[in-house]
């Protein structure tokens, strides 16, 4: 391929990208693709484009009747869908005197000046390049956002394991080390039960409630500390699924020094005093 | 009717942007999903992301009905038309990317000059060779 070819070839590649060529054009960038990587390197950023183009649609809605008939016609036999395209197609044209076609312009395809191939080679070269680089950087942005997110993810995921873990492990100590109270259903057919182990030495206590009933989404269990008919809180959770949850807690006072507790469903947040039933109680 | 619910809205818009009439539009939106129902073997994932494959047909047929109903494609470059809020229905990410990509095109392509911006919808949109270019804007 001569310079000169090479340079129309290469002038050629968005238009190419496009599909806006000739056969003979088209022919003439398919040999150089053949032999030259960095023109295919190049034809791929522009197919790039030529797709970003695909969704570049401003958005029309579809009337509802359409579904409805795309619905009748799937559900038709086939035959009279074909005789009903076939109606289609021999359907007049919309424009009952169309203009005619530039006939004469595509069987010369050689013969129109070479502004008209330079104003438009350098419209889409200069669009297209731009354009894609703003593409790229866009994507790039994105790919590297959506990395950060999965490193975020994973480390959430981490820190979450490791914090049940922690919990389970301080929970089991705590259970073996120290005083244990129980808390007992207050409603007879109640299975809930939730069980308190304390370490004095490190005031650290844990709660494990079982059994517990489902709550409404903006709900959360609350403890209450009682002592001398005055309830302080003691902290709001959650419980799982299955309605268990482990819990520590580190009280300002010994536990041996109130007289009793118990759990209430209350309001996300926690409420100042009791508003509700308890769902387990124990004297201390 | 899963994939007209995910893509009807597409496929109709991108019909329209064609042929800038609704009713054509319609027809050739119901040909599409009506071919795709009757041959679903028609893609495989080697001809790359269904999306793409799908407007690239609907964009052939839309092309092929102006040539048979012998129309004169318009140069109705919409370059004020807002960017739509529009949030795609179908799950697919490669999807969401695209759409990003397409509509940030879409914005990028009001920044140019006019008689540039119409000349890629022309060629892209309505598959005039560059030689026809020169006709299409009265050049002699």
């Amino acid at each position: 391929m001569t310079g000169a070819a090479k340079e129309l070839a290469w002038s050629l590649i968005p238009a190419y990208a496009l599909g806006a060529t000739e056969p003979d054009e088209a022919r003439l960038v398919e040999q150089m693709l053949a032999n030259d990587a960095e023109a295919a390197r190049e034809l791929a950023r522009y197919q790039d484009l030529s797709k970003a183009l695909l969704f570049s649609t401003p958005v029309a809605t579809p009337p509802p009747a359409l579904e409805a008939r795309l619905r009748a016609a799937i559900s038709a036999p086939m035959a009279a869908t074909a005789v009903s395209a076939a109606a289609l197609a021999a359907r007049p044209p919309a424009n009952p005197s169309p203009a005619p076609a530039p006939t004469h312009a595509l069987s010369k395809p050689r013969h129109w000046p070479r502004w008209v191939a330079a104003a438009a080679g350098l419209a889409a070269v200069l669009a297209g390049g731009w354009m894609i680089r703003e593409l790229a950087v866009t994507r790039d942005q994105q790919a590297a956002l959506a990395a950060q997110v999965t490193i975020l993810q994973e480390q959430q995921e981490s820190l979450t394991t490791q914090l049940a873990t922690r919990d389970e492990l301080l929970a089991s100590v705590v259970a073996k080390s120290g005083e244990h109270y129980v808390m007992e259903p207050t409603v007879a057919d109640s299975a809930a039960i939730a069980q308190v182990a304390w370490l004095e030495d490190s005031s650290l206590a844990v709660l494990r409630a079982t059994n517990f009933p489902p709550l409404a989404e903006d709900y959360v269990y609350q403890l209450w500390l009682i002592k001398d008919d005055e309830r302080v809180n003691g902290g709001t959770f959650q419980v799982d699924s299955a309605g268990c949850a482990t819990v520590i807690f580190r009280p300002d006072q010994s536990l041996e020094e109130f007289d009793g507790m118990g759990i209430t469903p209350e309001p996300s947040g926690g409420s100042p005093g009791p508003t509700a039933p308890a769902v387990v109680r124990a004297q201390l | 009717m899963t994939l007209y619910t995910q893509y009807g809205n597409l496929v109709f818009s991108l019909a329209v942007r064609v042929l800038r009439e609704p009713a054509l539009a319609e027809e050739i939106t119901q040909d599409v999903f009506l071919k795709l129902w009757r041959q679903p073997d028609r893609w495989n994932p080697a001809l790359g992301q269904f999306s793409s494959w799908l407007l690239t047909i609907t964009r052939n047929a839309a092309i092929d009905r102006l040539r048979r109903e012998n129309r004169q494609p318009s140069l109705a470059w919409d370059a004020e038309a807002e960017i739509d809020d529009y949030t795609l229905r179908t799950p697919s990410a490669a999807d969401q990317v695209a759409w990003f990509d397409g509509q940030l095109l879409r914005k990028l392509l009001r920044g140019l000059p006019r008689e540039q911006a119409e000349l890629i919808e022309l060629a892209f949109l309505r598959a005039i060779p560059t030689v026809n270019w020169r006709t299409a804007w009265g050049c002699h």
